[in-house]
């Protein structure tokens, strides 16, 4: 320890005249209370706490950088508990060639072989702990990769959990290399992924699992037209093999499943095309890597689908208005067909106005089979294989968008409209077939959603900012059953009746005074509750208790407040209060469930020193 | 016993900012990767002037309002040397997304790429968007973070500060 302190003395000391430095501070804050019971008395809540301080330090001398994060978060809004020193990197960096050391982040092509991202509003982090070496010229690139990471996720049983507890442990070996022809590029890229991973939650057991991937990506450029694409595909092989036993309890037989390799092929393209004032961009993905019926899609451990360093290119329109992110569409990394369609026309300098149709479902519709002498149906089929396009059965979880969106920078402000139209389904239960005809029973939603934002030059520095959203969701259990149709709704009244869709008004009034302060205060409101879900505003907070008299529910009224204050150029401080609904967020492809909460605070500070 | 070690190494790392005297930051060792496939160092970029860099995703809706006055501001300044680079953070999940909203807007400055947010975490950025001014020196001059309605006349400030002490 004493030879490694006087070495670093020793470093830094010969270093000092040379280097440069900067840093970041970011420090997270929070405290909420989901209240579960009317009666306050019996202290039925829940906290929900976090703290995290993030410090960014990075050194520059010559070729030379040093970066670094260290973390303290005991918890983190989202994510496992840390302190120390989260990621360095020491990095040699000329125009033509890189050597890096540490914590390492690569994303290649359309990240069908390799995407490494480091989320921590998610909790998630897939960068390796290894070295890279990159070696470039005018037409050539190439790179390689090696190390290993202990990785966190969340199971897809734990939507609800702030911890990813699924632990699995990696190495990493990947090369690359491009080659550029004037407007084209083509490339290959080649992973070898070894997994540890754990056999199941009771026993200290483990397997390995072995991902080779293979890519083939290319680029083209012009002044009017760009085309990407990358085919990807993945050899799994599993050692010691895993063993799936069935049981059929109608003929008390057993039927043993040895899983030791999988093979699987991805697809993505993108393109975009400018004609005078129209634009058109056009996504397509055809993801095949792991093709699983309805219950297999839930299972755990299945280290044959992707690799934790594959995250391919989102091919939906995603949205980040209030509402509307909350219905953001969920990417199935291993099963997906699906394509984006965007046609853009500007009206001038300011203004342009938009169509976008995104439509996905998984690469086949399944089945079960019913005899006539049965209760229980048979294991899932393949009723049809989607090839090329986007299915709209049931049975294969289909996702539709519809958006139209007007956009105007004013001359003294701002004006965004969308109009948007979803319909997906979430889950199938059943898509039987027996002799008596056909049963259907599937989660299905539906929703209309109005978002608009406005800002307006007040007066000098002062603004006025205010975003209005409307939403109307059908949600509910679909059941078509021979020749009956059933639509069982999710929404019910104070009265426990049943309604068949829910209202959602969401208000953001705000004034800001340029660079140095804004303030906003937020209402939500349903018409009525969501069956299952936590009545999670049934305490009434100050700021509700202060807007008492023009608000009417307010356990179905979500009411708070932000502040955001510039102290200098690069000192921000934001502070929340009130109730929040809480719900699913996505970003990036990525979506998690964030708890709401009855009556809580978050601070952010953030600080630069360069 | 690792934290330990990890204070001593972190006061360590500490020494040069107490006792380095550098005033604002340089930065040779900067290059940006650009859209079209061109690669350019911030040099290359400050050569004639003062240069605007911005972080953004395709994500931020505040990073995309601020991009209309920046590109407003670069027709209003660019006889004067003044360079503005946007860098774009998607990674291969959404970048196509983003070069289709660059095409479509037609916007006039540069357009750069930092898919594993490289750039954005050598310059200790941390929310979105960033906003910072570097001079002919490849210094930093100003940093803001978020933006706010008015921002845009604080950077138009800055660079004419810049301009005409140059």
């Amino acid at each position: 320890m004493k030879s490694i302190v006087l070495c670093l003395t020793f470093f830094f000391q010969l270093a000092y005249a040379h280097l440069n430095f900067t840093s970041g501070l970011t420090l997270n804050y929070g405290s909420g209370s989901t209240y579960l019971s009317e009666n306050d008395s019996d202290h039925s809540k829940e906290l929900f706490d976090f703290s995290q301080v993030l410090y960014d330090v990075n050194f520059y001398s010559g070729k030379w950088s040093l970066n670094s994060k260290i973390e303290f978060s005991n918890p983190p809004e989202i994510g496992a508990n840390f302190k120390g020193l989260k990621r360095f990197l020491i990095k040699y960096n000329n125009q033509k060639n890189q050597f890096s050391f540490g914590d390492i982040y690569e994303s290649w092509a359309k990240g069908l072989a390799l995407n490494q991202y480091d989320d921590i509003s998610l909790g998630f982090d897939n960068g390796i702990q290894g070295a890279a070496i990159a070696l470039n010229n005018d037409v050539t690139s190439i790179k390689l990769l090696l190390g290993n990471k202990k990785i966190r996720k969340f199971k897809s049983s734990e939507n609800f959990s702030r911890i990813p507890t699924d632990i699995s442990y990696h190495s990493l070996i990947a090369t690359y290399y491009k080659k550029k022809f004037l407007n084209f590029d083509l490339g290959f890229t080649s992973l070898i992924n070894k997994e540890k991973f754990a056999i199941n939650s009771f026993s200290d057991d483990s397997s390995y699992a072995t991902h080779n991937i293979q890519s083939i990506f290319g680029n083209y450029i012009s002044d009017k037209l760009e085309l990407s694409f990358e085919f990807a595909q993945k050899y799994t092989s599993l050692q010691p093999a895993l063993l799936d036993i069935y049981f059929d309890i109608e003929t008390f037989t057993s039927d043993t499943l040895v899983r030791e390799n999988n093979f699987g092929r991805g697809f993505a393209l993108s393109s975009n095309y400018s004609l005078g004032n129209f634009h058109f961009s056009f996504d397509y993905s055809l993801y095949a890597f792991f093709v699983s019926d309805p219950l297999t899609q839930t299972l755990e451990p299945y280290p044959e689908r992707v690799s934790q360093f594959q995250k391919p290119m989102v091919v939906s329109q995603e949205h980040s208005s209030q509402l509307l992110g909350r219905l953001n569409y969920q990417q199935n990394k291993n099963d997906e067909v699906g394509f984006n369609f965007n046609v853009n026309y500007s009206l001038g300098d300011n203004s342009s106005i938009a169509f976008n149709s995104s439509s996905t479902s998984r690469t086949k519709e399944w089945f079960r089979a019913k005899d006539s002498s049965s209760i229980i149906s048979g294991p899932w089929e393949v009723q049809k294989k989607n090839y090329f396009f986007p299915s709209n059965d049931p049975s294969s979880t289909p996702y539709n968008q519809n958006t139209m969106m007007f956009e105007s920078f004013l001359k003294n402000g701002y004006l965004k409209i969308i109009l948007s139209d979803i319909e997906k389904i979430n889950y199938v239960f059943e898509n039987d077939r027996s002799l008596f005809g056909d049963t259907k029973r599937y989660e299905i939603e539906k929703a209309l959603t109005i978002p608009i934002s406005f800002q307006y030059n007040i007066y000098e520095d002062y603004n006025l900012i205010l975003d209005l959203s409307y939403q109307n969701i059908k949600k509910g259990v679909q059941t078509n059953s021979f020749e009956i149709s059933e639509f069982i709704s999710y929404y019910e009244n104070d009265k426990g009746g049943v309604e068949k869709s829910q209202n959602t008004f969401a208000l953001s009034l705000g004034f800001s005074k340029s660079s140095k302060l804004s303030f906003q205060i937020n209402i939500e409101k349903d018409d009525y509750f969501e069956v299952g879900t936590i009545r999670n505003n049934i305490f009434m907070n100050p700021l509700e208790k202060f807007l008492e008299p023009i608000l009417k529910e307010y356990d179905k009224t979500w009411v708070s407040s932000k502040i955001t204050y510039r102290f200098d150029d690069n000192y921000l401080l934001s502070i929340f209060y009130g109730s929040n609904k809480g719900g699913i967020s996505c970003a990036n492809g990525i979506c998690r469930y964030y708890p709401g909460f009855s009556d809580g605070f978050r601070i952010q500070l953030t600080k630069s020193f360069y | 016993m690792f934290f330990r070690k990890f204070t001593i190494i972190f006061f360590l790392f500490l020494q040069p900012i107490v006792y380095s005297d550098n005033g604002n930051v340089q930065y040779p060792n900067i290059y940006f990767d650009f859209f079209n496939g061109e690669r350019k160092s911030i040099g290359d970029l400050t050569n004639n002037g003062p240069l605007v860099l911005q972080f953004w995703a395709i994500w931020c809706s505040p990073c995309k309002k601020e991009m209309f006055y920046l590109n407003k501001i670069r027709k209003k300044y660019k006889n004067s040397g003044v360079e503005i680079i946007c860098v774009n953070t998607d990674n291969s999940r959404l970048i196509s997304k983003a070069k289709s909203f660059i095409k479509q807007k037609k916007y006039g400055f540069l357009v750069a790429s930092d898919p594993n947010s490289e750039l954005f975490k050598r310059l200790s950025a941390s929310v979105m968007p960033t906003t910072l001014i570097f001079d002919k020196n490849n210094e930093i001059v100003f940093k803001k973070e978020g933006f706010m309605p008015g921002d845009e006349k604080i950077i138009e400030q800055k660079l004419k500060t810049l301009i005409e002490g140059s």
